[in-house]
């Protein structure tokens, strides 16, 4: 009987077997789409950010041989370098420069355009080089100047750069000293991005895609296509008139309608002329590592946030590492087991897992209501920080000194130690590479946490390198989160070249820590 | 000197007098350091040569370093409690005189104008932009910075003084009995409670400054207006002279984008982080865990803003294409966008710690599975994860404490605007957006935009608690259930 | 080729020694070997743990696995239900009959083999569910019961045969955690009798046990014995001569020596085994 009946469950099992097989596979390759998943979505995050952050790695300057006129520069005549800083017109001197090349700009409103190619903040380089050396003036010396930062991303691709072409056109008529019109040559292609969704003819407004042409050093608008006859205003006059028959023109589609970006068509024009003439040109940009913060993108740096953020881990750890220890020590080695011990216990577990925002809290009422510390200041953030990672340094510490084995404690007791001489001399220095990992691992923690500095002013905009740890200053995180909310197209490289910074810090103090662990680790 | 004395805060303003006090101090307990090191010494050795031949020679109880540390820790501990003490109950006494010194016409002003009197006075006198300049605030300021002065001088003089007869006690203390080491470690175990009592007053000060801003807050705005109002408006400009004219704080709201937010990083975070768990725990051979999983962990090491830079520049436009795509109307931020990169930020806290909780059960109940037949499957989704249910659940609580209290993600990508809809889509805010939004503006520090903040973090921090209370519990629980 | 018919040979030899073994103890039917060994090695990553293990186990007997600890016994006794195969490092050679089979194929599905090979493991494993769901996690699994009567009737059935239905049929519903270390074991074995299989095996069933559990553990397996081929691995020699009727003694990897437990305990061949049983070493 029972033989029956195990024939009978061997069928049964075997005529699921087949299905449960199926099932088996379903679940495996949910798991593992899962783990695909993530990390997918790890490489999403890290390769969109360091996509988004390679236009920062280079910087379009403009590039001029410039005439240091001593009546403009030093209208006094002391050559003292205050006086240079305060009454020099070295804007004068790079547009007096500037209109050289493009003469009419005054007369046809080039004149604003070519104001904003280089910023104030952008010439106070050369008002400083000058300052400290007032014998250039009166020579001429080639400066560069970090441009415009819309233009700078408008070169690099940015605003859907121009697909560039180039056609003949069969005849020219020149209508007004600012109006041209031409015919296309039969089998020349016009290269425009807004040509599909013409009806004919297209007027070229603000809202359809830009075409500038360019011939003869001077630049065109195109107003209007009509079955390839295209009527254009001037942007910028030829240096030589153009010819009534078969001109040969560049042109220059932009994707984005002009209504839509932040940089002008006229902007643009000057820009490309600048660029084929080679008063433009592309450098490796390190102005990110070099500059404090600016308003102006292209002058931007985070260097006032890199020495901001050095203070206050250097407070943090400071604090947290020694109160950690120590605490870590006690609770382990000599507190008594009782309900005091576990509340405490229960409350260090607890207080790791308070929102970070919850402590900025803490900071703004205790710190800078009750006791009046300053705001902005990394000495208040450091503490702020501290206490955050005090309860991780406490954790980790516990780990590391419980795994020290009891014997060494027995054997230095065994000698006639104290206890607290057993701990300091003997399970203290065992568990220091234990206890150093961790500490360093909370403190890259500490350096990219952002919300508890925010709450104590940390949020500030700081154009000065930070001097002591009551100085105003901001950290790396805060900056980064300061730069993504500023509008100017500039800031999104320029923020993500700042992330890359930040995680290359990261990734620097973990390799510590992992050194640590592999060279004085030991496993008993 | 006194009026020279006063930097821009109290603390700070005793730097000259208190710099020199403190100098005064570590020299002379160097000094009796070594003078007892010497000593000590000396001692040692006479009683060697001094000793009978034939037998062990006498030895002080103590080596001479715990006598000289105890001479220093003598001279420290009252000089430099007295400096602390005064440091700390200066404001106080400042306030006092302040007080008493007033003008009839002021002390007779309402609370809150008296305090930005007393703030603006102290303003002026230790530096700082008073919000006004009156002959009035002027004198007091005068005074305050006298009083301040003198105190200084005061507490700087009984420190040293203290810090004397320790210094001279001690040193007669020095014998061949006195048991300086067992001195020296008690003070270093009391050294070591204050360390770990240090993270009990932690949660003391943010419990305490909570309830204590929050409570101020709900003396001008009625809780219940708070936690079931639906209007929330705190950008209606208040001056401090304008008790009466509130904003609207009605937090329904923002308990409800926090709320769904955090739903969202839940659905992505919990399959995403628990299917991976069990796949590299139970499916992946060693070679792709050792690879993976710190990759996974790799997650949970990049700083927040880096998600929120994310969230607004990657996936808020995606998610915005995609909406449009599909015909809805989508703003540039919304709270799937936060919701999903929240997601993926606290992916690594499900992973681990259920990765742990799955490890953790024991092999034998595996064994027991396979042999009765089951597969792989069958033995994970009706042995493991119901024997490993705790601890995942705990894992999870974790996870939704940590979405709750997520502040830079949901600040950069989820906008700003009490929106109260239930649509993903649409832009939310939430409970920590808003402690940061009114707490960054430059606003007087007693006002209730800003005490509405601390009534939001106090809502906060018990949420999240009473989560993290029960899920460390709960994970304890089951730790202890399979060791 | 000539290892074959040497295998076969020592096969032949061995069948011999069970019709002998069989009519000392009053077994009426004589059955072909249940589970046939023939040149088992196993591996764990380099090191090999069996070396050409040559065994036949068969059915309505009680075989018994002797030998020092780390002998390979365990690691044999889990090749015959391919439990090796859940140990990543684990590699198996050789052929694994068990009723005319070779279960180490490629082409046979463990799930279908261990549906009739139970196991009972060193430590009661029972899972953290109540009885019931205990004993019918084998026929769920399995679908060899769908309505409630019937998984009832399973229940009942399998506990009765543990000898475990009497102390524990009034709380079917509570945590098999909740029972005694031998009521575990019990609990464990009916959950391995649920699904009817026609061999178990028993990885030192008694060893976490106190004497009282482990005298019934022992008394349920000889009842066992009358329906199941029953293969014990133990490292108490009484218990291998109380419980088994064949015993084979291992001894650094490699099977040293089997027969009819009388023979082995009272006149082994090798002189190890008797070193082993005479408790000179392990």
């Amino acid at each position: 009987m029972t033989d029956k009946n195990r024939q009978r469950n061997q069928a049964i099992v075997q005529s699921r077997l087949e299905a449960r097989n199926k099932s088996e596979t379903r679940f495996r390759l949910f798991g593992l789409a899962m783990v695909g998943v993530a990390i997918i979505a790890c490489f999403m995050l890290i390769l969109s950010i360091f996509f988004q952050s390679l236009p920062a790695l280079s910087e379009n300057r403009l590039v001029l041989n410039l005439p240091l006129d001593a009546q403009k520069l030093d209208p006094k005549g002391t050559r003292n370098p205050q006086d240079i800083r305060s009454q020099g017109d070295f804007a004068g001197v790079v547009m007096d420069n500037l209109l050289l090349r493009f003469p009419n700009a005054e007369a046809d409103g080039g004149y604003d355009v070519l104001s904003e190619l280089v910023s104030t903040i952008a010439i106070t380089p050369m008002a400083k080089q000058i300052a400290d050396n007032p014998n250039l003036i009166g020579t001429t010396t080639p400066f560069s100047f970090a441009l415009n930062s819309d233009l700078d991303v408008y070169l690099k691709g940015g605003f859907g750069r121009a697909r560039e072409g180039q056609f003949r056109a069969a005849n020219l008529n020149v209508i007004s000293p600012s109006e041209i019109e031409l015919q296309l040559s039969e089998n020349q292609k016009l290269v425009y991005d807004g040509l599909s969704q013409a009806s004919q003819p297209l007027r070229l407004d603000g809202q359809v895609p830009s075409l500038l042409l360019f011939a003869n050093g001077g630049a065109f608008k195109v107003t209007q296509i009509a079955n390839g006859r295209l009527s254009a205003t001037q942007i910028i006059p030829p240096k030589t008139a153009l010819a009534a028959t078969n001109q040969a023109f560049k042109s220059a589609s932009i994707k984005m309608p002009e209504d839509g970006r932040a940089i002008g068509d006229n902007m643009i024009a000057y820009g490309e002329i600048l660029q084929a003439e080679g008063m433009v040109k592309a450098r490796p940009n390190f102005t990110l590592l070099a500059n404090a913060d600016s308003n102006d993108p292209e002058m931007a740096g985070l260097l006032s946030a890199m020495v901001g953020s050095f203070l206050t881990l250097c407070v943090t750890f400071v604090i947290t590492v020694p109160i950690g220890v120590m605490a870590a020590v006690y609770l382990e080695e000599f507190a008594p087991k009782n309900f005091w011990t576990d509340m405490v216990e229960v409350n260090i577990n607890n207080l790791a897992a308070v929102p970070s925002i919850v402590f900025g809290l803490l900071g703004f009422s205790v710190f800078l209501h009750f006791f009046q510390m300053p705001r902005s200041a990394p000495l208040v953030g450091g503490i702020v920080l501290a206490l955050m990672a005090l309860p991780v340094v406490i954790i980790a510490s516990r780990a590391a000194i419980k795994a020290v084995p009891p014997s060494i404690r027995e054997a230095a007791l065994g000698v006639g130690a104290s206890k607290v001489q057993s701990v300091f001399h003997h399970v203290l220095p065992l568990a220091t590479p234990g206890i150093m990992t961790g500490s360093i691992l909370a403190m890259a923690h500490a350096l990219g946490e952002t919300a508890p500095l925010l709450m104590i002013g940390m949020v500030a905009f700081i154009a000065d390198v930070p001097q002591s740890l009551v100085d105003s200053s901001t950290v790396l995180p805060v900056e980064i989160f300061m730069w993504a909310g500023r509008p100017e197209r500039a800031w999104e490289a320029k923020t993500s070249a700042a992330i890359i910074v930040l995680l290359l810090f990261m990734i620097f103090i973990n390799i510590i820590a992992i050194v640590v662990r592999r060279r004085f680790e030991r496993r008993w | 000197m006194l009026q020279g004395s006063g930097v821009d805060l109290p603390v700070f303003s005793q730097l000259p007098v208190s710099m020199i006090a403190f100098l005064l101090l570590m020299g002379m307990a160097l000094f009796g350091y070594f003078e007892t090191l010497k000593a000590s010494n000396t001692l040692t050795r006479n009683l060697r040569t001094n000793s009978v031949a034939g037998q062990k020679p006498m030895r002080p109880h103590s080596l001479p370093l715990y006598h000289g540390w105890f001479r220093l820790l003598c001279t420290l501990i009252p000089g430099f409690g007295v400096l602390v003490l005064g440091a700390s109950i200066k404001p106080l006494l400042l306030e006092r005189t302040a007080l008493s010194n007033l003008p009839a016409e002021i002390s007779s002003l309402p609370q809150d104008q008296l305090d930005l009197f007393l703030l603006d006075a102290q303003k002026i006198a230790f530096g700082g932009i008073p919000s006004s300049d009156t002959p009035q605030l002027q004198e007091i300021a005068n005074i305050m910075a006298s009083t301040s002065g003198m105190l200084n001088l005061v507490v700087a003089v009984l420190a040293i003084a203290l810090a004397a007869v320790g210094f001279y006690w001690s040193k007669g203390k020095l014998s061949v009995d006195f048991r300086a080491r067992n001195k020296v470690e008690t003070a270093i175990l009391v050294l070591m409670v204050a360390a770990a009592a240090l993270a009990v007053l932690t949660t003391f000060g943010i419990v305490f400054s909570l309830v204590f801003e929050t409570a101020k807050f709900f003396k001008v705005y009625s809780i219940l207006d708070f936690l079931f109002g639906t209007l929330w408006s705190p950008q209606i400009a208040i001056r401090a002279d304008q008790v009466g004219q509130t904003g609207s704080f009605g937090a329904v709201a923002l308990f409800l984008g926090t709320f769904i937010i955090m739903l969202i990083a839940i659905i992505v975070a919990v399959p995403i982080g628990l299917g991976s768990a069990i796949y590299l725990s139970e499916y992946a051979t060693d070679k792709v865990r050792t690879w993976v999983k710190p990759g996974l962990e790799l997650l949970a090491g990049i700083p927040t803003v880096v998600y929120g830079f994310f969230a607004l520049l990657t996936v808020a436009p995606m998610v915005r294409d995609i909406g449009e795509k599909l015909g809805l109307t989508t703003s540039s931020q919304s709270a799937l966008a936060a919701g999903l990169v929240m997601g993926i930020m606290i992916i690594p806290f499900v992973s681990s710690l259920s990765d742990d909780v799955i490890n953790a059960v024991p092999q034998t109940l595996r064994d027991g599975s396979y042999a009765l037949g089951a597969t792989k499957s069958e033995t994970i989704s009706r042995v493991i994860l119901p024997a490993a249910l705790p601890g995942i659940v705990g894992s999870i609580l974790l996870a939704i404490s940590r979405a709750l209290g997520e502040t830079m993600i949901v600040a950069m990508a989820a906008g700003q605007n009490a929106n109260l809809s239930l649509n993903p889509l649409d832009m939310m805010t939430t409970v920590t957006v808003q402690i940061v939004t009114l707490l960054t503006g430059d606003q007087e520090y007693d006002s209730p935009k800003t005490h509405a903040a601390f009534a939001l973090g106090f809502v906060l921090f018990t949420i999240t608690l009473i989560l993290n209370v029960i899920a460390l519990r709960v994970v304890q629980k089951y730790r202890e259930k399979y060791d | 080729m000539t290892t074959t018919s040497m295998q076969l040979n020592r096969g032949l030899e061995e069948a011999v020694l069970t019709t002998q073994l069989d009519s000392k103890t009053n077994i009426q039917t004589i059955e072909a070997p249940k589970v046939q060994a023939q040149g088992i090695n196993v591996f764990y990553g380099e090191k090999q743990a069996l070396f050409d293990v040559n065994l036949d186990m068969p059915s309505k007997l009680v075989t018994a696995f002797i030998g020092p600890s780390g002998c390979g016994k365990s690691t044999f006794l889990r090749c015959i239900n391919r439990m090796n195969d859940t140990i990543d490092t684990c590699r198996v050679d050789g052929k694994m009959i068990v009723d005319g089979t070779d279960v180490n194929q490629k082409s046979i599905d463990p799930v279908m083999l261990r549906a009739s090979v139970g196991m009972v493991f060193q430590k009661p494993n029972p899972f953290p569910k109540s009885i019931y769901e205990n004993v019918v996690y084998g026929p769920r699994i399995h679908g060899l019961a769908q309505k409630k009567s019937e998984l009832d009737n399973i229940v009942e059935a399998s506990l009765r045969k543990a000898g475990l239905w009497e102390e524990v049929k009034d709380r079917l519903d509570q945590p098999g955690t909740s029972l005694s270390g031998g009521q575990q074991q019990r609990l464990v074995i009916a959950r391995a009798i649920a699904v009817d299989p026609e061999i178990i095996l028993m990885d030192e069933p008694c060893s976490a046990l106190d004497p009282i559990a482990t005298a019934k553990i022992e008394e349920l397996i000889d009842e066992l014995r009358q329906n199941y081929c029953i293969i014990i691995v133990t490292h108490s020699m009484s218990q291998a001569a109380r419980v088994s009727q064949q015993t084979a003694f291992f001894h650094m990897g490699k099977l040293v020596e089997a027969g009819p437990t009388e023979t082995i305990f009272t006149n082994p061949r090798d002189t190890r085994t008797q070193d082993y049983i005479t408790g000179r070493f392990g």
